[in-house]
């Protein structure tokens, strides 16, 4: 009897499944990623007026503030649609896909790609050539054989579009300010003589010097040299150890590239005592903060929303990044209490993203029931036209010059300062966070007209747009600007940006298989635990038991494993990009 | 007597019940039942956005990974370990519910079960910020240990490993004990007056009244709770214990749940995600059921 009683439960439960695996499995067909535009029309009729969303990864809801904005509203008339943006997070994208029911464009990272294009996701691009002259512009040459060879099927099909990609015609800028580096508080740094800072150790001298100086905030709070971010992993350890030794980021720190190279070097599975590689250039800078008793006793807690209320409050003098400020700075506007960054060795500006950015795949969903309309967006979004409007503000917020050259207005410039004029700030849409990942070209590509997309990126703006604090510091050091710090070192071979690295290495990588995804997750999983054992290791014999312990660790989780894929996609991607480039 | 046991008859009050129960076997169904499709998963190397039938079959291949994987033994241990030491708690919501019966004072009464009820309702991320404010290098229980020279503010509560299991078991008892201990108070409200006065008649105190009378009462209510525990036995959840990781924490806290968490939806590994739930959900009913056979051969009738 109790045997009947299993089968019958047993039937039901497999009968169920049966049933609902046949109303799943019938999308494949209507989700064709084939449909092509079979009337191809040169002018496709725009009077009907649709809705257009864009979702992705790195996007924000448009719901999320002033929507839309003066540029957006332009997109909008243009295209006789209403724009809404959507965002969306790994899980919600991966039900849209498997729902079939995704936005109108898709922005995707590399995780997404394989899905997208088994499961047919994306049109075609090329089959809408006649309506996307933009993507299609020479401009965009090399960009579009870049995505249609690693990010399509090898052939003539091209499902993708990057942003931001850099045009032969670009201006090198280090910008007005230098966005990661060693960060000081001016007023303190002021006060113990503004030593030069070039390394690690003359770094921690100096917060040394400036926590004996403010040992506690106005409120009476214990202040600290910085503490790490613990919700991104590794990236507070081997992003510092990158800016200090000049390499970039891969696969979460496992692997970094260097920067002046361009070669794969193993980061965490440091076997080899010659080279300092990021992670342990990090991880040994935060164990002599810990041994100065300068780290955050939190430091293994803190995640980033802790970071920026004690930023907030003024509790950190120092750090490696911008992001964490919060309100400290524009509460102290107008005094010297601000925080500012020097440069260390390698200085985040001038990245040649010749293919766009990594990452950040837009495609034109097939589920779209404005197929066209779509890419006539999206082709608009690649446009330099849509570039300079959403970097500098829609014409008439700029104007030609006597000397021919586009140049912000008075009134726009004066719009970004003043504080009464905030929302109508936000509703001109210029540098509108929402929509950076979505223009097609660079901030210092010159367009036609003589002009940068990012006017702001002329040096005479980013003079007026500079802080007490920065003011204070280009007086100090006799520069215009404080990135002039990094501009000279750079000239003089003592500090180096990302000019010579070359992105789409990372960008053109093979799919990484999944048993290798298992490992380095474990790996990074591995590393992140054993941090604690590195950072509050009291001596160095105590930190390099604990680093052999952690190497021991890696090596039983098949570390070596996932080093020999990497260097031979590595090697493969480079080769492959080389082959592509001398046809 | 000689009831045909069978079907519901129609037209019988039975059948009335039937149709009263049928939304609650609905949502049965829908949320315990067809999930169970998603089982399916584990036998393919899953790509999101593409059809299952479309993905390639591996068979057993992740069930294989599963003994290979030396964090699913830790985490299964870190499982165990928390579990086991919430099954040892059982007792003390029915204690508290004792307790709060042998409580005379009306209004005292009313408010020590409020307080202690309401923090069920305050979700983890919230007893997280609580926690944080209270245990962190400066919070004010950290800051008042180190005054009276208890510890030092470098060595939190939030960032000890061997803290972990108790510190966390006393969390979830403090979120819990209130609410849990409603059931028992119902059940107390069903013990017959009559068993007290013949007890006091006998010249028992409060103290022997709740040894004799309350206690043996509620046995049955907590057999039933301890046997539906069992089954939840590797059911942690995991929001607590996401929340409270750290680098410096992470070895212990990691329970299977929070383990199938970062590998499915972290990971985006679904497929191996599935195949550890899957596991899981045998181990969890193969314990029901070993439970259940031990409460019939104590008590002589099973639960289930």
């Amino acid at each position: 009897m109790k045997t009947k009683k299993l089968t019958a439960l047993f039937g039901a439960v497999a009968l169920t499944a049966l049933c609902l695996a046949g109303c799943g499995g019938g999308k494949s067909d209507s989700a064709s990623g084939s449909k092509t535009a079979e009337s191809s029309p040169k002018e496709v009729n725009t009077s009907e007026h649709v809705d257009i969303t864009i979702g992705g990864l790195s996007l924000s809801d448009s719901s999320t503030g002033a929507w839309p904005t003066e540029v957006i509203k332009a997109v909008e008339e243009k295209f006789n649609c209403t724009i809404t943006t959507k965002a969306y997070d790994q899980e919600s994208l991966n039900l849209d896909l498997s729902g079939g029911n995704t936005c109108d464009i898709v922005q995707i990272s590399d995780g997404n790609i394989e899905g997208v294009l088994k499961g047919k996701h994306a049109v075609n691009l090329v089959d809408y050539k006649n309506i996307a002259p933009n993507i299609f512009s020479d401009g965009m040459d090399y960009r579009n054989k870049i995505m249609q060879k690693f990010k399509g099927d090898n052939g003539e099909s091209q499902y993708f579009v990057t942003p931001r990609v850099v045009s032969d015609n670009y201006a090198k800028s280090y910008g007005s300010v230098i966005q990661y580096g060693y960060v000081v508080r001016w007023d303190l740094y002021k006060q113990i003589g503004a030593p030069t800072i070039t390394n690690d150790d003359e770094y921690i001298e100096a917060l040394k010097k400036m926590k004996e100086l403010y040992p506690k905030t106005e409120d009476g709070a214990e202040t600290y040299a910085m503490s790490a971010y613990n919700d991104a992993d590794l990236h507070t350890y081997f992003f510092k150890g990158c800016l200090g030794e000049g390499y970039l980021n891969l696969e979460d720190g496992l692997y970094v590239q260097n920067a002046q190279t361009n070669d794969l070097v193993v980061d965490v599975y440091d076997k080899d005592e010659n080279v300092k590689t990021p992670f342990w250039s990090g991880v040994e800078f935060y164990n002599k903060l810990y041994r100065a008793g300068l780290l955050d006793p939190d430091n293994f807690i803190t995640k980033g929303e802790d970071l920026t209320e004690k930023y907030t409050k003024g509790q950190y003098i120092g750090g490696t990044v911008n992001w964490y400020f919060g309100t400290y700075n524009s509460n102290n506007k107008g005094t010297d209490k601000e925080y500012v960054v020097l440069p260390s060795k390698l200085g985040w500006v001038n990245e040649q993203n010749r293919a766009g950015w990594t990452g950040k795949y837009l495609f034109v969903s097939s589920h779209s029931p404005n197929v066209e309309r779509a890419v006539m967006v999206l082709d608009y979004l690649q446009s330099g036209e849509f570039a300079r409007s959403s970097d500098s503000g829609v014409e008439g917020r700029w104007e030609k010059g006597s000397d021919g050259k586009p140049h912000l207005t008075a009134d726009t410039i004066s719009m970004k300062v003043d504080g009464n004029r905030a929302e109508e700030w936000k509703m001109s849409g210029i540098s509108d966070s929402r929509v950076d990942n979505l223009i097609g070209w660079d901030y210092n590509n010159v367009l036609a007209d003589g002009g940068r997309v990012s006017l702001w990126n002329d040096e005479d703006i980013m003079k007026d747009s500079l802080t007490t604090a920065e003011q204070e510091l280009c007086t100090q050091f006799g520069i215009s600007l404080p990135s002039d710090l990094l501009k000279n070192g750079v000239e003089k071979g003592e500090n180096m940006d990302l000019s010579k690295s070359d992105s789409t290495i990372r960008m053109c990588l093979e799919t990484i298989p999944k048993n290798i995804v298992r490992i380095d997750s474990n790996c990074i999983e591995i590393t992140k635990n054993a941090l604690p054992g590195l950072i509050q290791a009291d001596s160095d014999e105590a930190f390099a038991s604990a680093k052999e312990a952690l190497l021991q660790q890696l090596s039983e989780a098949s570390v070596k494993e996932s080093i020999d894929w990497w260097k031979k996609a590595w090697e493969d991607s480079k080769s492959a990009i080389e082959s592509l480039e001398s046809k | 007597m000689n009831r045909k046991r069978g079907f519901v008859k129609s037209g019988s009050k039975d059948y009335k019940l039937l149709w009263m129960a049928i939304p609650f076997i609905t949502i049965v169904f829908l949320f315990s039942y067809v999930p169970i499709f998603g089982w399916i998963y584990s036998f393919f190397d899953y790509v999101p956005g593409v059809s299952i039938f479309e993905c390639d079959f591996v068979g057993l291949e992740y069930f294989k990974l599963i003994l290979k994987d030396d964090n699913v033994l830790r985490a299964l241990k870190n499982t165990f370990v928390f579990a086991i030491i919430n099954i040892c708690l059982t007792p003390l919501p029915m204690l508290l519910a004792i307790l709060l019966n042998e409580l005379r004072n009306g209004p005292v009464k009313k408010f020590v079960q409020t307080f202690t009820t309401l923090p069920n309702f305050i979700s983890w991320v919230i007893i997280f910020s609580l926690a944080t404010a209270l245990f962190a290098s400066d919070g004010i229980i950290t800051m008042l240990a180190v005054k009276l020279g208890l510890g030092d503010a470098s060595n939190s509560l939030l960032g000890s490993n061997e803290a972990v299991y108790w510190f966390q078991s006393f969390l979830v008892q403090w979120k819990t004990l209130g609410w849990n201990s409603i059931i028992y108070m119902a059940a107390i409200a069903g013990i017959d007056q009559e068993q007290y006065e013949a007890a006091k008649v006998d010249g028992a105190g409060h103290f022997k009244c709740a040894i004799h009378v309350t206690l043996p009462a509620m046995m049955e209510t907590f057999v039933v709770l301890f046997i539906l525990n069992i089954g939840n036995f590797l059911n942690t959840g995991y929001e607590q214990y996401l929340l409270f990781k750290n680098s410096l924490t992470a070895t212990n806290i990691e329970v299977l749940d929070l383990y199938t968490y970062r590998i499915g939806l972290q990971n985006m590994d679904y497929s191996y995600g599935v195949a550890i739930s899957v596991v899981k959900s045998i181990v969890s009913i193969t314990l029901v059921l070993a439970a259940n056979m031990v409460a019939k051969k104590i008590r002589g009738r099973a639960v289930i």
